[in-house]
């Protein structure tokens, strides 16, 4: 069932561009891609007991090093996608490495400083750009694969593959993870640490894996979104763009990491692209009351309703038969 | 053969003496008692020797190795594992889902093998899902493997708590009130299940406990605490007949 529709999924996302001609539809489909790797990202925080407030300092690290690791240094794009990637992770082990063995709102509101220590960092820093940002980050470059000729990746059809190829690869990693027997173990974690940590699990060091992963390809698509938009500015990484993350993967659901940040993600952005087209305002409300009205009906997450809905229907049909 | 010793262990929570000078040997294959009335400091002692707390002087003694402030992972990979008061389950996982995190150090997994789940690793969760079903069986709940935790009856998240503690494999088990809010039937399985692990598993067995009548039928030996000091130690009639314990327990005798 969930290899099926997996596969219904990957085929949709390989023939998108086929579909249609519309650059803004396709966009449209990068930004979910990106928010889905951080919703992604902070579904697997979660993971480990940690309320993610600040998962947009991965996103502005990655960025931030890959555009300028290509200008001042004159690296490919293509090596700053795994450079973005590292600044990031390096980034989350040092700050998991002190404060993941903070407990509960403590650590949101760490993770929440972090990443207004990052933002504050990059905009005022004249090395980093400043408030004005950066501009003109290079694009990707064009590759040549042998018996296949160049590629160039000029307009963003051809860029949405980079997305893929970044939303696969984080995807399945993150999958793996939860689905495996270290996401079990972080499931323990964040429910009893003191008894795991009794029958000789060190929290920490599991801890540390979640947060670091999440980090890294957080990184990756931060560097990727850099190349893609050609500038940088700091008021992208605001604390709202984090809480934003946060209610993407929310109403996505917390039963998996890969759905519920796909899911959440792309859903909320896509209604947050045709809110922007009236009227920017209403993004923000959209979101409030959206985080509202999840929290009172569905606090798993849309992932949870097919299982909500059945189970109505069957004591609606007992009550019907008896 | 002292197995763990407690040697002149004092903690001081800011200027509350919890515990001061305790000395207390256990000796391989026994079953030791630990009394005394609410906040003598019985359950210090027990995050002090599993490593949750760090005892302000004093040392603690492991096989012949000195264990003082060691994280609580590293001790219980030492073979001396604690089992908690309350809150001994993951209340949110399954019962064999509790099972399957509690041996993690009978065959650890690593990183890559998880990830990429190669054979070795496949082979190990099936191994382990197997030897979790077998102890649910062995408690007859093996139907309601999938039911949450915290949905079971009490007794039975007890007895899960304690199956947790012993699927590590440890030499030493400190056992924190095991049949605390039980019921008499559900005591009496308890009890028979601390012998048999002490008898058929050959461990040792260090308990905390309020019940006295399930300290005085499983125990071989007693230590009395009374605000943080060590007033009594023997067997339990030579304890039960001590007047300092008595004193301990019920008050001065009115001279009036």
């Amino acid at each position: 069932m969930q290899s099926v529709l997996f596969t219904l999924i990957a085929l949709g996302l390989l023939l998108a561009p086929a579909m249609t001609d519309n650059p803004a539809h396709i966009g449209m489909l990068i930004k979910c891609g990106i928010a889905s790797v951080l919703a992604m990202g902070w579904l697997l925080i979660l993971r480990i007991g940690c309320v993610s407030l600040g998962q947009v300092a991965f996103l502005a690290i990655g960025a931030y090093s890959s555009a300028l690791f290509s200008m001042k240094m004159g690296m490919s794009p293509w090596l700053g996608l795994l450079l973005g990637g590292l600044m990031a992770g390096i980034a989350a082990f040092v700050l998991g490495v002190v404060f993941l063995r903070v407990r509960g709102f403590s650590l949101a509101i760490i993770t929440f400083a972090f990443a207004e220590i990052v933002r504050l960092t990059f905009s005022n820093l004249t090395m980093f750009g400043g408030h004005g940002g950066i501009l003109d980050i290079p694009s990707f470059p064009s590759i040549s694969i042998p018996f296949v000729g160049p590629i160039s990746f000029d307009s963003s059809f051809s860029v949405y593959y980079i997305m893929l190829l970044v939303l696969f690869v984080s995807a399945l990693v993150m999958w793996r993870m939860d689905k495996s027997a270290l996401g079990r173990t972080f499931r323990s974690i964040s429910q009893n640490e003191d008894l795991v940590q009794s029958l000789g699990v060190y929290p920490l060091k599991y801890k540390l894996m979640g947060f670091v992963t999440a980090g890294f390809f957080g990184g990756v698509a931060g560097a990727f979104s850099a190349h893609y938009y050609g500038i940088l500015t700091p008021h992208d990484y605001t604390v709202m763009a984090s809480i934003f993350v946060q209610i993407q993967a929310t109403v996505g659901g917390v039963y998996s990491v890969l759905w519920g940040g796909l899911l959440g993600a792309s859903l909320m952005v896509t209604f947050e692209t045709q809110l922007l087209k009236v009227d920017y305002r209403l993004v923000h409300i959209f979101y409030g009351s959206v985080i509202i009205l999840v929290t009172f009906f569905l606090p798993d997450g849309l992932l949870s309703l097919p299982g909500k809905v059945k189970k109505r229907l069957k004591s609606k049909l007992e009550k019907v038969l008896a | 053969m002292n197995i763990l010793s407690v040697k002149k262990v004092t903690h001081r929570f800011k200027g509350l003496k919890a515990l001061s000078d305790i000395d207390i040997d256990v000796r391989e294959g026994e079953i030791l008692g630990i009394i005394g009335p609410n906040g003598a400091g019985k359950t210090t002692l027990f995050n002090v020797i599993s490593g949750f707390l760090k005892p302000t002087e004093g040392d603690i003694i492991f096989q012949g190795e000195n264990i003082t402030g060691l994280r609580p992972h590293r001790i219980a990979r030492k073979g001396l594992v604690r089992s908690f008061q309350a809150a001994t389950l993951l209340p949110l996982f399954p019962c064999v889902g509790n099972l399957l995190v509690a041996h993690h150090l009978y065959k650890e997994f690593g990183f890559f093998g998880a990830m990429f789940s190669t054979p070795s690793c496949a082979a190990r969760e099936k191994e382990v899902m197997e030897r979790s079903m077998a102890i649910l069986r062995k408690l007859g709940i093996e139907n309601y493997f999938m039911a949450t935790s915290k949905d079971l009856p009490y007794g039975y998240q007890k007895m899960i708590g304690l199956s947790m503690a012993l699927a590590t494999d440890p030499q030493v088990l400190l056992l924190d009130e095991p049949v605390a809010g039980m019921n008499a039937p559900e005591i009496r399985v308890m009890s028979e299940e601390i012998l048999r692990i002490r008898n058929e598993l050959k461990k040792t067995v260090v308990l905390v406990e309020h019940n006295m009548r399930m300290v005085m039928g499983v125990c071989d030996r007693v230590v009395v605490i009374h605000h943080g000091v060590k007033i009594a130690e023997g067997t339990p009639e030579e304890t039960q007949n001590d007047p300092q314990v008595i004193e301990s327990y019920l008050g001065i005798e009115d001279e009036g």
